[in-house]
């Protein structure tokens, strides 16, 4: 039996005492809720939300994803009551009544297969790509190469087995054989195929495939191709700002957007919009037309005022009369209006819609199309605002600019194509090796640069150092056979440097000193 | 430098049983439970990990408190800590790495990926 055999089979112990024992646990609940409106002593609805508060956090861990979801509607229900101070005389039956009904059905009902559905997704992890080919031997020989570079492969025979394992952890993407068309996965689907002809590749299209190659195909265009289908920001949840002065509506909307996978950060005062738009960096804002305190019409107005924000989608939520008033002065910085009350299905396809099309245009401003990392002018203006943070919170930060050793002779020696692969695996090994919170950027040509927010200089010379020794082991491939290829970096501390421009000279001469020194080295400024 | 022994403080039997299943025969780490912040204020000195999880919300000592008494001790003041939370928002991350933690794991996490999460923020700590 193999490892997972084992693994799976112990979990699925632990999972039916689980099971065994969650009906006493969701009883307790409902003993404890009973207990609260009749009065009892002893703060019954405090212990009642610590319970739900921990079958959340375990039900789909031990493979009852609905208790999760259950409990965490049930848990929040009870602070609710317990934030405003509800008494038991004032106790309302519901929705209290309606969730502790729905999260005893969820204790009964039988565990998915595979323990371990979250349907959040994890943080850090590999992208996962999903392969799925009749032939297994032909599918676990394409998992062994896409997991050279960097992807977290698995291989499965049937599309069941697959949708299965995606329940617990859904793939970036998935390569099907064109054979199983549809794969009943909410990821892009890229199909591969011995036939390059239209019906082939029209099939492909309608049953919603993102990507078509034809075998025998070079590995380096699948992993283009699943780069390009999944892209580094697109496995990103959504960030949504919501702006409503009245605290629960905001926290409504919130909670609707984080359970479709969408970040919602909330503000409830207009006033104090503007740090929060340039620190959490939304792909759209969610704003209440009407607000006492401020009018929205006027915030947004504000928001418009600067370059950054000028096409950063604003959708209001207003009632129905408001939008005959304002219609007119659309033009003022709305995109668009949703009456309320709205159904949340509607207003997650609203929202995601609109912040989708924004985050792709401004990717195609701010990336760079051959590495997919940060393009120049994007990268600067990155530079500016984590100076001014670190600078505000006092807090440290490393500036590192890498370059390319004798990137020319590697264009001369084996031409443009093979030169550009070396950059895009270089891109794609920082993109694997740097955290979400440190800024990726393509300076220009074969310079490249990353911001550490947080880190001291000394510890991100670490980094780079064991960074630079991974990228000199890398193979690249060339008709004329493999070679290697190195960088020399510079890094430079922000409180040595607290300025932008000042902290791009520090890096660049120690970069120049690290050329100086023999190169694929890593020199600290100062 | 590898990861090897990881010292996972949880209240919740099941979530420590499973956690426990998962570090050691998926990740392959030597891993010794806790069911408090006060036990693995002891186990600290006694197991030596070169990684603590951290469950938030623990009855007594919570994961705050605990990360707070374990940076006061010998034993524990270097130590590389992970939070485990159900309340995994930006701001909540934020406000976790202020206090000195290294990450956060969210709650309900996956089994099966659980020594993965770990292996990576391992690996890419600064």
């Amino acid at each position: 039996m193999s490892i997972t055999e084992q693994v799976q089979e112990r979990l699925q112990a632990l999972q039916q005492d689980y099971g065994r024992r969650l009906p006493e646990r969701v009883a307790h609940i409902e003993g404890l809720w009973r207990d609260f409106t009749r009065g009892s002593a002893g703060d019954p609805l405090t212990t009642a939300r610590r319970l739900a508060h921990t079958l959340a956090g375990s039900g789909a861990t031990l493979g009852y994803p609905q208790v999760s979801a259950a409990a965490a509607e049930l848990e929040r229900a009870f602070a609710d009551l317990i934030g405003r101070g509800v008494t038991s005389e004032d106790a309302p039956p519901e929705p209290v009544g309606r969730l502790v009904r729905a999260l005893s059905a969820a204790a009964q009902a039988p565990a998915a297969r595979t323990p371990g559905s979250t349907g959040t997704r994890p943080l850090g992890t590999r992208r996962g790509v999903y392969i799925l080919d009749s032939d297994a031997a032909r599918g676990a020989a394409l998992a062994e190469q896409l997991d050279r570079f960097g992807y977290a492969a698995r291989t499965f025979d049937t599309p069941a087995a697959l949708e299965n394992a995606a329940r617990c952890a859904p793939p970036a993407a998935v390569v099907t054989d064109a054979h199983f068309p549809s794969t009943g996965v909410a990821a892009p689907a890229i199909h591969v195929s011995d036939n390059a002809d239209f019906a082939s590749r029209l099939a492909a299209v309608r049953a919603g495939g993102q990507g078509y190659l034809v075998r025998p195909f070079d590995i380096g265009q699948l992993v283009d191709l699943i780069d390009a289908v999944t892209g580094r920001l697109l496995a990103d949840p959504l960030r949504v700002l919501v702006v409503d002065d009245d605290e629960s509506l905001a926290d409504y909307a919130a909670l609707v957007l984080q359970r479709a996978g969408m970040i919602p950060q909330v503000v409830t005062q207009p006033t104090a919009v503007l740090g929060p738009l340039v620190e959490f960096r939304p792909d759209l804002v969610l704003m209440d037309l009407n607000m006492p305190t401020c009018d929205g019409m006027e915030v947004a107005s504000v928001i418009r005022q600067q370059p950054e924000f000028i096409s950063v989608p604003i959708v209001f939520l207003s009632t129905e009369t408001e939008v005959a008033a304002h219609l007119s002065a659309k033009r003022l910085g709305a995109d668009d209006f949703l009456v309320k009350p709205i159904q949340p299905e509607r207003l997650v396809a609203e929202v995601a819609t609109r912040a989708e099309r924004f985050r792709a245009l401004r990717n195609l401003l701010v990336r760079d199309g051959a590495t997919g990392l940060l393009n120049h002018t994007a990268v600067m203006e990155s530079l500016r605002v984590e100076v001014a943070r670190a600078l505000r919170t006092q807090a440290p930060m490393a500036f590192v600019m890498i370059d390319v050793d004798h990137f020319k002779r590697v264009n001369d020696r084996y031409g443009h194509p093979i030169g550009d692969r070396v950059l895009k695996s270089l891109a794609r090994l920082l993109q694997q090796r740097f955290r979400k919170t440190d800024v990726l950027g393509r300076f220009g040509g074969e310079e490249f640069c990353v911001i550490l927010p947080g880190a001291e200089a000394a510890v991100a010379a670490r980094i780079v150092d064991e960074f630079r020794s991974r990228f000199a082991q890398l193979r690249h491939r060339a008709p004329e056979g493999e070679f290697g290829v190195t960088f020399s970096a510079g890094v430079a501390d922000v409180r040595d440097q607290p300025d932008a421009q000042l902290l791009l000279e520090a890096a660049d001469e120690a970069l120049y000193k690290a050329k100086n020194a023999g190169r694929n080295l890593v020199v600290l400024a100062g | 430098m590898e990861l090897r022994r990881v010292l996972m403080v949880e209240d919740e039997p099941d979530i420590r049983l499973v956690a426990q299943l998962a570090l050691e025969s998926i990740g392959g780490y030597t891993v010794r439970t806790c069911a408090s912040g006060a036990e693995a204020l002891d186990a600290v000195g006694e197991f030596g990990p070169d990684l603590v999880i951290l469950d938030v919300m623990m009855p007594g000592l919570d994961g705050p408190t605990t990360l707070g008494r374990l940076r006061e001790t010998q034993a524990g003041g270097n130590v590389p800590v992970v939070f485990m939370t159900a309340k995994a928002q930006p701001q909540e991350i934020a406000r976790f790495r202020n206090l000195g933690a290294l990450d956060v794991v969210a709650k309900p996490f996956d089994p099966l990926t659980l020594s993965e999460q770990i292996r990576n923020i391992w690996e890419t700590r600064p």
